[in-house]
């Protein structure tokens, strides 16, 4: 859209609703149709007028929501779509769920955060999760242990963070890779700012877990 | 034992996305959870009651989370989840025969408080509300369809001007033409209610 073949010569109506939906904030390229807008509200009373209505009109849809519906409505409907069979599944995939829905954007608070490339022997996560365990670490190269200060966390995202480490710092002594099942999320609590903060259990060493995803 | 907390960030659409295509049913339903009300909202606005409303939505999510492949980004996920469920609520105004003018005169106690709640606390404004709710589905319902659509996915799915555009396939300045003449229209329709106001 091209805002600039607005004419600022007209009263555009338009432009005014646009202003009062806030399509005009925020945006440097249109500060000048914002400031024609302002120079036309100081000079027209009728765009006053219009404006004011705008905003009834608005009052009015807010003021008339739809009526609020009991959680076992929406209940009923998610059973619904759950028993609904979605062709986004394939059958006989592996049930590779993950505890955590969304690494991305992940905060460390009192962890050691490592960051790793998916090393290339991790590829076929089935058979080098077998070689992975205690006692059979004889076919994987090994990790580096950072120590505590060694690591600086510069930024995480979804697309580079692939492994996380947990355990209780100080982390002492050798980390293992987890396997299926040996770090779980036990609970997830709101916190302040909106984010939710899973509570891990990992026993034993600490481990690296590490996003294994054999899909193409 | 370590125990450890980790704080992280709910998983944006795109994440629920990925992991819905793979077949995780808590991605599924966690998009659900995040935009049933808005949907409700849309439909609710397009259709007048509650129980149509209501099917819109189970059928607007269906389409959309079978169609998830076909979902292919060009615009949010939250825009063109409103419009195939605008869509699927148009389908069953037609479907259904939508009525041009819900009128409750002629319903009895019963049948009028079934369809719209009375506020216990204070009788006199939930009526009016409920007068309210009414005047604007049949002024809504004297407009065109495709005017109606651009209205309430910006008025209840708060789309911007450009998310309404790309939602329907239009271009800005449509959706703006829309808009205004749609207001124009609602506010002779509504003046009473608007002086009041």
């Amino acid at each position: 859209m091209n805002w600039f073949r607005r004419n600022p010569r007209e009263f555009d109506r338009e432009l005014l609703a646009a202003y009062a939906d806030g399509e005009l904030e925020g945006r440097e390229e249109l500060a000048q149709l914002r400031l024609q807008v302002e120079t036309w509200l100081e000079t027209h009373p009728e765009a006053h007028r219009e404006l004011h209505e705008y905003r009834s009109l608005r009052e009015l849809l807010e003021a008339t929501p739809p009526p609020d519906q009991e959680e076992g409505v929406w209940e009923e409907m998610a059973h619904r779509l759950r028993v609904t069979r979605f062709r986004t599944e394939v059958p006989n995939r592996p049930n590779q769920r993950w505890f955590v829905a969304g690494l991305a954007g992940a905060v460390a608070a009192g962890l050691a955060w490592a960051m790793f490339s998916v090393p290339a022997h991790l590829e076929n996560p089935q058979a080098k999760m077998t070689n992975a365990r205690p006692g059979s670490a004889n076919n994987l190269e090994p990790f580096p242990v950072a120590g505590v200060g060694e690591v600086e966390i510069l930024s995480v995202s979804g697309d580079s963070a692939l492994a996380l480490v947990v355990g209780e710092l100080p982390l002492h002594g050798p980390m293992k890779l987890a396997g299926p099942g040996e770090v779980t999320v036990t609970s997830v609590q709101p916190a302040a700012h909106d984010n939710m903060l899973p509570v891990f259990r990992a026993d034993g060493n600490p481990m690296i877990w590490s996003r294994l995803d054999s899909e193409p | 034992m370590a125990v450890v907390t980790v704080p992280i960030l709910a998983p944006g659409d795109e994440q629920l996305l990925v992991l819905a295509g793979r077949g995780d049913r808590e991605a599924l339903e966690e998009l659900f959870r995040r935009y049933r009300h808005t949907a409700f909202r849309v439909a609710f606005r397009l259709l007048g009651n509650e129980a149509d409303a209501l099917d819109a939505v189970q059928d607007g999510f269906i389409k959309a989370l079978t169609h998830l492949p076909g979902f292919q980004g060009r615009s949010s996920f939250k825009t063109w989840l409103m419009r195939v469920v605008s869509n699927a609520a148009l389908d069953l105004g037609r479907q259904r025969g939508r009525q041009e003018a819900i009128s409750m005169d002629g319903l009895g106690q019963r049948e009028r408080e079934h369809l719209e709640p009375i506020v216990e606390d204070d009788p006199g404004n939930g009526l009016e509300r409920a007068d309210l709710r009414r005047e604007l589905h049949q002024a809504l319902a004297q407009l065109p369809e495709a005017q109606r659509q651009t209205f309430v996915l910006h008025a209840e799915a708060e789309l911007s001007y450009r998310e309404v555009a790309e939602a329907l396939g239009i271009s800005i300045g449509t959706v703006m033409s829309r808009l205004y003449y749609t207001r124009q229209k609602l506010r002779a329709l509504l003046e009473p209610w608007m002086r009041r106001s």
